[in-house]
């Protein structure tokens, strides 16, 4: 679909952003040391801190891709929406209090307290830059999709723009100031998550007046690169045609044309004896070239309430164990990764003691449950909107926004655009103080003052931007909710088996965690460079041909993480290893 | 007592052990409330997708539920974790003055 970029989009944007950086810069000048820099002195009240873990957790995964899966493929997203939450918990209850406790500035300062262990500190930086890395992919492509509507830009353009802007916030900030933007952007978001569905719920159901669409909508491609949809020249001139909205009812329960306003349980009682028109894509290529359709789909409600709409999980209807055991794996992914992820983990600094911690999990918890339920009406209120692009399931929330008014639409696409920033710069700032703290501080032992360390956290957000930028370019068109799902695998499968085993198994050794840590993280990555879904998207390959049978690697690589420091420590139990102190 | 290096906090043992039981019970409980949604999604898909629960299908009702599950569990383990530690500060206060 083609966008016009609005003038009023335009000027909420640039508050945002602008609002945005200088409060880095007002909040950054402030920290001064390393300690302000990297975990804000500890000083961050809980409250503040609990509702900025809901804007850094709330990321364009949650906000542009769940409720657009939900929008295109009904209770699917939901799933995610579960699954990223139950995450919370195993943090809240065997995570936060002893990382607080352990840890000063990093996760890795944690899992090496018990043995002093520059190793561990080493391999513990590995992982949080690899995570960090593969986390920063789904953002930037949240990005690339929202500037189109927002800007009228490319969608490299946006990735460019994030990128450099993120830079610059990281920079001239730190801990303390993301720390504030998070919390104003986790209050605006969930803030404008509720004013959508309340709108949503106000509007009710409306049967179409246009009737079913009777053909498909074809893309096709010239010899020249210029673009058409059925034939006419693809654009918003005089002459040219855009590609149609999708998402209508076409039927309601016992014949009614409209249901009025509805509450929370009415509108899925509706909603689910209703008969809606959404779009599959159907990618050809004819001559050589590549033929995009967009084919009516006609889907009853209470389908789209049933897991296995979306393609990838569509196999948990069958009797198929490979898509079950793909499906498990995500699962188990989502549940164990959130606890592993290192810009979360950071936070836990921020606080000034375990009480804070606990409380600032719970805050976060309940903000981003609350969220969780909001994302059900707006996923479900944009599949019905007719407003939804065929093209690209994550602009589904700011194009259910644009439904209602041009204003909230600016303002809901400036706050999904400042959450991709904010997650972004936590990200980075997680990954500048691991190379810092665990590789400069750590593998190298190089004693470095606290501006020192601060410069080398900064230029090392530098290159990490930029790699992000690139790996954005690579993922585009991908859903960034499935994106995510691969960095919370490669998180639980790294991290939390050495923090799980160092808590609760006394006969964990320096070497164990070493191993877990590096296998879990290597494997996950590996699995998923041979996975059926990179052949398919990234390499263009038959994914029959993929190494490995399903594209989710954790339920393999978590028990394999946990089995190999449990292996290795068995076998590594000198005196000298022998713990410093208990946990 | 113990604490990290860098940490200013100093914490008895045993206030750590039990809020770590507690913690570990109570994770155990959630986790078996997320392993059956997931078990149903994938072993009784027909059911779980068809049965009603005042007009919402279980699936979504489920979902819900799960949610609001997580903030309770959250909640629960707040107040009797600062119980733990409140009864702990007075024990050691009652230990000082005697």
């Amino acid at each position: 679909m083609i966008y016009s970029s609005s003038p009023l989009a335009v000027v909420v944007f640039l508050v945002m952003v602008i609002g945005t950086v200088a409060l880095s810069f007002y909040l950054g000048a402030k920290a001064k040391s390393s300690e302000g820099y990297f975990a804000a002195g500890g000083e961050i009240p809980w409250f503040i801190n609990g509702i900025a873990f809901a804007g850094d957790y709330l990321s364009a995964a949650s906000f542009l891709g769940i409720c657009g899966m939900i929008a295109f493929y009904g209770f699917d997203g939901f799933l995610y929406s579960i699954g990223f939450l139950a995450g919370w918990l195993v943090a809240l209850l065997v995570i936060a209090e002893p990382l607080k406790r352990l840890g000063k500035y990093t996760f890795a300062d944690a899992l090496a307290s018990k043995f002093r262990s520059q190793g561990i500190k080493s391999a513990a930086g590995v992982s949080t830059l690899v995570v960090s890395l593969v986390y920063l992919i789904p953002q930037m492509v949240g990005a690339g999709a929202l500037v189109k509507p927002l800007l009228g830009l490319q969608y490299w353009q946006g990735v460019v723009l994030v990128g450099s802007i993120v830079v610059v916030i990281v920079v001239t900030a730190g801990m303390v100031s993301t720390t504030y933007v998070q919390f104003l952007k986790g209050g605006l978001l969930v803030l404008f998550s509720l004013v959508l569905t309340v709108l949503v719920l106000q509007r009710g159901l409306q049967v179409t007046s246009d009737g079913p669409r009777a053909a498909p909508q074809r893309v096709t491609v010239d010899t020249d690169g210029k673009k058409r949809i059925d034939g006419v020249l693809l654009g918003l001139g005089n002459d040219q045609r855009n590609v149609e909205p999708v998402g209508k009812v076409l039927e309601l329960r016992e014949g009614k044309q409209s249901t009025g306003s509805l509450g929370p349980i009415a509108f899925l009682t509706e909603l689910s004896s209703a008969k809606i028109e959404l779009s599959q894509t159907n990618k050809t290529t004819v001559n050589d070239s590549p033929v995009v359709e967009y084919a009516p789909r006609v889907v009853s409600g209470l389908e789209m309430m049933a897991p296995g709409n979306w393609p990838t999980f569509k196999g948990i209807r069958e009797n198929q164990w490979y898509p079950k055991l793909d499906f498990v794996s995500l699962m188990l992914a989502l549940f164990a990764g959130t606890a592993s992820l290192p810009h979360i983990l950071i936070r836990y600094y921020t606080v000034k003691d375990q009480a804070s911690a606990r409380k600032s999990t719970i805050v976060g918890i309940a903000a981003i449950g609350f969220f969780y339920l909001l994302t059900l009406y707006i996923g479900f209120g944009a599949m019905v909107s007719g407003a939804l692009d065929p093209s690209d399931s994550n602009m589904a929330a700011p194009l259910l926004a644009k439904s209602f008014s041009n204003l909230l639409f600016a303002a809901v696409s400036a706050i999904a655009f400042t959450t991709v920033l904010g997650t972004v710069s936590g990200l980075i700032v997680a990954a500048g103080g691991c190379v810092a703290h665990d590789f400069v501080g750590g593998m190298l032992g190089m004693k470095l003052s606290d501006q020192e360390l601060i410069r080398v956290a900064k230029i090392s957000s530098i290159g990490i931007g930029a790699l992000a930028i690139l790996a954005g370019l690579a993922f585009e068109g991908m859903n960034v909710s499935y994106l995510v799902g691969w960095a919370f695998a490669i998180a639980a499968s790294a991290n939390l088996p050495a923090l799980l085993m160092l808590l609760f198994y006394s006969g964990t050794s320096k070497q164990g965690i070493i191993a877990g840590v590096l296998v879990g993280t290597f494997a996950s990555v590996l699995w998923i460079a041979v996975c059926p879904e990179m052949y398919k998207t990234l390499y263009g390959l038959d994914p029959k041909q993929a190494w490995v049978p399903f594209s989710q690697p954790g339920i393999i690589t978590i028990p394999l993480s946990f089995l190999t420091i449990y292996l290795v420590s068995m076998f590594t139990q000198p005196e000298s290893n022998r713990p410093v102190e208990s946990v | 007592m113990h604490s990290h290096a860098n940490s200013t906090e100093v914490e008895h043992t045993d206030v750590i052990h039990k809020r770590q039981r507690l913690g570990v019970i109570l994770l155990s409980v959630f986790s078996l409330a997320y392993a059956g949604f997931i078990g149903l999604c994938m072993f009784a898909f027909e059911w779980f997708s068809s049965t009603n629960v005042y007009g919402i299908p279980l699936t979504v009702g489920y979902g819900v539920a799960l949610i609001v599950f997580s903030l309770l569990v959250a909640l629960i383990y707040g107040a009797m974790s600062s119980s733990i530690e409140r009864r702990a500060v007075a024990n050691s206060r009652e230990l000082g003055s005697n």
